[in-house]
This record gives structure tokens, sequence and C-alpha cells, in this order.
């Protein structure tokens, strides 16, 4: 602790927003590992259900969203259309609807770049750009987005043009990776009763779908789910 | 493969692009309604919960469920997050078990 610049009206020095990028890049580390573990998964799965590399790269670069991107492939490895899959993969992805607005008053520059800037909001880079007042920093929000970004396009490619072929998949037990990956997608979303009682509802009206060969219409069933648990809570 | 992968890929592309630039592309100043969040509060656990079950017994093909080594797998998974292992040591507990089982049977 020096004595210049310590005044309390002092300007953010120009070293504050290097250091803002440096906090959220160092944040996002450890999340980046997990996020390069699932995205090499990912890129198995993708390859399995017939994506080329470049299609299961792409698709990790541009939509950015772990769940969104499982659940279209899923629905294509579980032999479900490419519509069916777009709308499994779209649903997951509405969340971000409420992520994104919340970010909003952080962002800056025009409508176009706003929305360019707000493709980096995973759930990782959400938390860590929030701050406990409620308000988010644009700079930490980018940092962390960027790392846990080269993360998991650069482990869906290592996933999609690595040594795994599709028999390999049951081989080395990766057909279970996705279940568990799903579920630890959705334990932090298991913070209140309802939201137990809403998912566990849900899971069991998969299980009887499944048993009766629709397991598609599960998909549809969360969503009435949602809407019944939202107006009981009102 | 029947589906067109790209077509997946595009359609995903700009559905996910529209969703997450909502807020400054589409709704300008105005405000979602107040029971949206809500929704989305339960609407991603219950998709979530839909997927682990389908993707635990469904299977490519099969009517009805499939219990297979999968089951194994994610029983050890759940063991090594409830011990509080990172994440990749939970997927690498599932992999390792499902296929341990498969190789055994």
């Amino acid at each position: 602790m020096t004595d210049h610049g310590s005044g309390p009206a002092r300007p953010v020095p120009a070293g504050g927003r290097r250091a803002a990028w440096a906090t959220g890049a160092r944040a996002a580390v450890p999340f980046t590992v997990a996020i390069f573990a699932f995205g090499i998964s990912f890129g198995v799965l993708a390859k399995g259900a017939g994506f080329g590399a470049l299609a299961a790269t792409s698709m990790s670069g541009l939509v950015f969203v772990g769940s969104s991107q499982f659940a279209a492939v899923s629905v294509i490895v579980n032999g479900g259309g490419w519509a069916a899959a777009a709308v499994a993969g779209t649903l997951l992805n509405l969340r971000y609807l409420v992520m994104g607005f919340a970010i909003l008053p952080a962002l800056r520059g025009g409508r176009v770049r706003r929305a360019v800037e707000s493709q980096l909001v995973i759930e990782e880079s959400w938390a860590i750009a929030s701050d406990a007042d409620g308000r988010f920093d644009r700079v930490r929000l980018l940092s962390s987005g960027v790392v846990l970004w080269l993360g998991w396009v650069l482990g869906t490619l290592l996933g999609a043009i690595g040594p795994f072929k599709a028999v390999d998949i049951l081989t080395y037990g990766l057909d279970a990776v996705s279940p568990v990956l799903f579920f630890l997608l959705l334990a932090p979303h298991l913070g209140t009763g309802s939201k137990r009682t809403a998912a566990a509802t849900a899971a069991a009206c998969a299980a009887v779908l499944t048993a009766v060969a629709v397991p598609d219409t599960a998909i549809a069933v969360a969503c009435v789910i949602a809407v019944v648990w939202t107006w009981r809570s009102r | 493969m029947s589906s067109d992968p790209w077509i997946v890929v595009g359609a995903l592309v700009a559905t996910t692009f529209l969703i997450k630039g909502a807020g400054s592309l589409v709704m300008g100043d105005r405000e979602l309604p107040a029971w949206f969040p809500r929704f989305v509060e339960y609407l991603t656990p219950a998709l979530l919960a839909v997927l682990v079950v389908t993707q635990l017994v469904g299977a490519a093909g099969a009517h009805g469920m499939t219990f297979d080594a999968r089951l194994a797998g994610f029983a050890g998974a759940l063991v090594a997050w409830r011990l509080k292992a990172p994440v990749p040591l939970v997927i690498l507990v599932a992999a390792a078990v499902t296929a341990g089982v498969r190789a055994l049977s």
C-alpha cells in the first residue's frame, strides 16, 4: 500500500481495466478446465451423431451453450429430426433471455455490438461478471467469456477430430457422460423445494414417456410443468 | 443419418443469437413480463431433469427403457459428486465405471 493514488476521489487508473481483464480471465480458468473436458465429450457425441468436425466446432463457436448443444445432438442420436433437435436446444437457451436482460445495462455501444457482446454470456461468465450489489462488470464478462469460449471450442475440436469412434463411445463408457453432465448442470438449479419438485415431476414424466417409447414428447411436458409451477408460485 | 447436421447448427445458431441478443435487439427499452424469469427458473431444471432421464434410460432405436451399464456409471458419478470431486473427475468416474461394468458383463 503506497501513499500515491489512494485518495477517495481518484479516477480509475489506467491499469484498472487491465486488472479487471486479468481478474476475469483468472476466475474463468478452473471452469475452463471442466468446460474443455465437457467440450471433448460434446465433440465425440457430435461425431457419433454424424456431425463433421467443422460442423461441431462451428456449433460450439457460435452457440456456446453446452446444455443446448448436447440436447440438440442427443435428440438426433436418439433418432429425432432436425426440427425437434433445434427446438430442444432453443428451449434450453431461454434462460439466457433473463440473464441477457440482467446484464444489458453493463454493456456498451449500439444494438448490434451489445447483442454480439451478449453472446459471451453463459452461467460461468455471468456469475464471474456479477458484483455483490447486483450490477455487472463488462470487462470481467468479456475476459472470462473469451477464456471459457476458447476452452469449449478447442475441446470440441479435439473431441471431433480425436481418435474416438462411435464404437469407442460404448467401450469407454462415454455414453454415461451425457446424463451425468446434464445432472451436473441440473444440480445448481435445485436450490428451492419447488424447483426440486418440478425437476422430480419432469423426471418421472420422462421415465414414463421413455417407457412408452415417445421420449421426444417429454420436452413439451417439461414446458407444461414449468407453466404449472410458475402459476402455482404466484 | 437422415438429419442434416448443418441445418441443426444453422437453426440453433440463429435462435441462440436472437435469444442472447434479445435484450438489445428485440425488446429495446421494454421490460420482460414479471412472470417470465420465474417460468425460466422452473423450465431449466425441468428440462435438464428430462434430459438426465432420457439420456440415462433411452437408446437410439429402442422402444421402452434400456437398463444397462450406464446406470452403474451414473451411480458412481453421483457418489463422486456427493464427495465433492471436481467435475472432470466426476465425468471420469462415470465413464470408467460404465466401461468396467460393460467389460465384465
